[in-house]
């Protein structure tokens, strides 16, 4: 007989039931990053979750302009990920590192806020403004309970190098 | 007596809704009666069935007529350990014209507006309360205590504004207390001995006070009148007058005094010493002297003499309603199932009813807010309908009540317009681990002090009629089709964990011992994708199954293949399934026996297991799903088909007595039914009718 919690991720903050479809997006290179699995749920969930006035974290998405835009030129990296749920989630930080062995560290200039605890499915995002030109970087989530314990909810991801001359977004 | 001039027998009871407190004026009009007058002495007013002073403008004639009005000193819905309730924002005033036992009324009156000094009270200190109910959580430390559930705002040093206040113009506070709850307990903060909260209040932007404590506790953060006269009345003698205006408000133009609260940034990505630091605002109180108030009004009642601010003059109740009395006390008719609905559902179940009448079974059929009316003086709460339900099994004629069908969606926000228009017919709340979870079992947990059900019970969760009708000519279609061969097939799902597709099997070896045919679907670990599976169990419930038994990760909206994975696993079946589901006429019990499948009190959201039920034609005829997180567990599952394979027993009766023998409570109040509970699955051509 085996009793066990029916939940996934973020298990060591005290629980989380489901934590689906990390999807880091980066631009340029969709091909080689998995699709949010539940994005019809996402989308209609996700303004119902807003238009309630109980908002439970700011899921909308983060910017890194504050980092400072060292290549205006340059299109960002933007990675997006999304949760199924969360819980005792105070938020996430995105690092980033020079090759996939690393060293990395953390790109967000301070943390992107987290849900809390919900099952409403939740997305985020974060631009990455401050890259140098033709440079691969690599990147990976890490969360950040409310009780203070780390971690890394996605595989390691690179960017495809952005060349000087595009229009920022 | 004559007390209702147009018709001297008849009592008249009405219920004014209140939502803000204030002096309410109520218009004889606004009572929507056709009789010329009423006696005014026949005139009573009650809250929670304690009399409330009225104040009579009848012109001196004794009789309320049309064009004259009463006020009363009206008070918002208070929660047993808070400032709001959580159950419904309206509280009920029950207002009785004519009958033959007519009370006397304590005289009140209002005021005309006078000065504070006029009223005397230069120099009295007046309180006021800021509360908003908008982020509700659980906080578990508080789990076994009865404490607030619902706070004003989430405080971070993330918030891109901090917390602000502007008082309201005339209020010059001497005293202020902001209450606060710890969200976040940082573990690294416990062991460096850094406080786990740390809040600063400002006022005008100068700090006052600052507060810092451990855990979820509960704190005040108190200015007293020296911090606050310090900013707000030292300003140098000789000081220019902008200076003096900077430190009330922002500018010449802007007079208003601002209350802040930060949360200070102790958190930086990659510092080793980082804080996190999340606390909940509960309330703020502000002590002020009433020296600019030119149109205060006192209000004299029962308990004495209370002063109120113009604005708070002759408000208008929310909504007034008669009331009529349906006798649901003295009804003692022997009843086996009581259907209890929204008004607005009355009609569209009553097929149902009439079917199970038809079955043999006596049928009650009770709206909610006649409910409300004769067990909680016109409030809304989920007590009330438990208050029903019990005094209806005790008191009515043997045998007793057997089966409870609550009609109507739940919302747990009562706050919102939204909230409340889903808010049907309300679910009680457990704490389920760190949040508050739907949950239907206590409205039968009736006899003795356990949590155990003692009837059995299922919800519709249908937001309107033409819901509700569809899913009750797809139950009545069920229930009346012929029992075909693949009524004695049942499918068991799981996700890719192994434990939990032994589980599968061994329950399912238990079922093929019984005579079914039982199909395991487990999805493929070495698989490229999931897309087989998800066909697999699509085609598989189109096949027809008299039962689905799900065992494995899952999510409000989903059944997964298993946990996080952001390699391997994914959805085995969602909501989009749904929609490829083909299976009129063969509708499987489904058993969701995974996490939060079943919350169907989101005010905005649904669930995968609503969805199963609501959906008009395919999908489920019934579905037990949890609310929120649950062990998985092997027992309640096997105690559950044991049961719902009982010939001829319903499915409600069988979940009832799984639950019985259930030992963790989490499984019983987490899980529930959703479906008609006297439905009977029929597996079989030979098991008779209930």
């Amino acid at each position: 007989m085996k009793d066990e919690l029916v939940r996934c991720g973020l298990v060591k903050y005290g629980g989380c039931l489901l934590l689906l479809g990390l999807a880091l997006n980066v631009y340029g290179q969709q091909e080689s990053v998995p699709e949010p699995v539940d994005e019809p749920v996402h989308e209609s969930v996700h303004e119902s979750v807003h238009e309630s006035g109980h908002e439970s974290g700011q899921s909308g998405h983060e910017s890194g302009h504050e980092s400072g835009q060292t290549t205006p030129s340059i299109k960002p990296n933007v990675i997006r990920w999304g949760t199924a749920s969360e819980h005792g989630n105070f938020g996430y930080d995105v690092f980033r590192g020079w090759s996939e062995d690393g060293p990395f560290a953390p790109v967000n200039p301070d943390v992107i806020a987290g849900a809390g605890t919900t099952d409403i499915p939740q997305r985020y995002e974060f631009r990455d403004d401050s890259i140098e030109p033709d440079t691969e970087y690599w990147y990976y989530i890490e969360s950040i309970s409310l009780s203070g314990e780390r971690k890394r909810i996605s595989p390691i991801y690179a960017s495809e190098p952005k060349p000087l001359g595009q229009v920022a977004e | 007596m004559l007390s209702c001039t147009g018709n001297p027998q008849q009592e008249l009871n009405f219920k004014i809704a209140v939502v803000d407190d204030g002096i309410y004026r109520i218009d004889f009009a606004a009572l929507g009666i056709s009789v010329p007058s009423l006696a005014s002495s026949s005139l009573t007013l009650t809250e929670r069935g304690q009399p409330v002073a009225l104040a009579m403008d009848d012109g001196g004639n004794g009789l309320f007529e049309p064009g004259e009005s009463f006020t009363f000193l009206g008070k918002h819905l208070q929660g047993e350990h808070s400032w709001f309730n959580s159950w419904s924002p309206e509280n009920i005033y029950v207002l009785r014209a004519g009958g033959s036992d007519s009370r006397s009324i304590p005289e009140s009156g209002l005021t005309p507006p006078r000065s504070v000094e006029e009223e005397g009270l230069a120099g009295k200190t007046l309180t006021q309360h800021f509360e908003q109910e908008e982020f509700r959580v659980a906080l578990a430390e508080s789990a076994d205590e009865q404490t607030e559930n619902w706070y004003w705002k989430r405080l971070t040093h993330l918030d891109k504004q901090p917390f602000q206040l502007q008082l309201p113009a005339g209020v010059e506070p001497i005293a202020i207390r902001v209450a606060l709850a710890g969200l976040s307990m940082d573990r690294a903060a416990t062991k460096s001995g850094e406080p786990h909260h740390r809040v600063e209040l400002l006022l005008n932007g100068t700090g006052i006070a600052s507060k810092d404590w451990n855990g979820q506790a509960a704190v005040e953060i108190s200015a007293d009148e020296a911090a606050v006269a310090k900013v707000l009345t030292d300003a140098p003698t000789d000081a220019p007058t902008d200076a003096l205006m900077h430190a009330k408000g922002q500018n010449a133009e802007d007079q208003t005094i601002r209350l802040e609260l930060r949360v200070p940034k102790r958190y930086s990505p990659g510092e080793p010493d980082a804080v996190i630091d999340v606390v909940l605002l509960n309330w703020i109180e502000i002590d002020s002297r009433p020296t600019t108030f030119s149109d205060i009004v006192t209000y004299s009642g029962p308990d004495g003499k209370r002063l109120y601010l113009a604005d708070k003059l002759s408000r208008a109740p929310g909504w007034i309603k008669q009331i009529h009395h349906r006798g649901l006390r003295s009804d003692s008719r022997q009843t086996d199932y009581l259907m209890i609905a929204h008004g607005s559902l009355l009609e569209a179940i009553e097929p149902l009813a009439e079917f199970h009448r038809q079955q043999g079974l006596s049928v009650s059929v009770v709206d909610v807010a006649d409910i409300y009316n004769e067990f909680n003086d016109g409030i809304v709460s989920p007590f009330a309908i438990r208050d029903f339900i019990k005094y209806a099994s005790e008191n009515r004629a043997a045998p007793a009540v057997r089966y409870v069908l609550l009609v109507g969606d739940a919302s747990w926000d009562v706050r919102s317009e939204a909230g409340r228009q889903r808010n049907l017919l309300p679910s009680m709340q457990v704490q389920a681990y760190d949040e508050l979870a739907a949950s239907d079992n206590g409205f039968v947990s009736i006899h003795g002090d356990d949590w155990r059900p003692d009837l059995a019970i299922g919800r519709i969760p249908a937001a309107n009629a033409a819901e509700l009708t569809a899913v009750v000519q797809k139950l009545l279609a069920y229930a009346k089709a012929p029992a075909g061969q693949w009524r004695q097939h049942m499918a068991l799902v799981s996700d890719m964990n192994s434990d939990f597709q032994t589980i599968s099997s061994q329950l399912a070896a238990g079922l093929v011992e019984q005579g079914f045919k039982v199909e395991t679907i487990y999805p493929d670990e070495a698989a490229d994708s999931t897309k087989q599976d998800q066909s697999d169990l699509v085609n598989a419930i189109n096949e027809g199954q008299s039962l689905v038994h799900f065992l494995g990760h899952g999510g409000r909206f989903v059944w997964r293949t298993g946990p996080l994975d952001y390699h391997n696993s994914s959805d085995l079946f969602s909501l989009p399934d749904l929609e490829r589901l083909d299976n009129q006429g063969r509708l499987p019990l489904v058993l969701s026996m995974t996490c939060s499948t079943g919350p169907f009190d989101h005010p905005q959201a649904g669930s995968i297991a609503e969805a199963f039920l609501m959906l008009p034609q395919g999908g489920a005829a019934g579905v037990l799903a949890a609310s929120w997180r649950v062990p998985a567990s092997q027992t309640f599952s096997a105690l559950l088909l044991q049961e719902l394979t009982q010939p001829g027993q319903s499915v409600g009766e069988a979940i009832l007595k799984a639950k019985q023998k259930e030992t963790r409570r989490a499984l019983v109040e987490s899980y529930n039914f959703l479906g008609d509970p006297a439905l009977v699955l029929r597996i079989s051509d030979n098991h008779p009718k209930p």
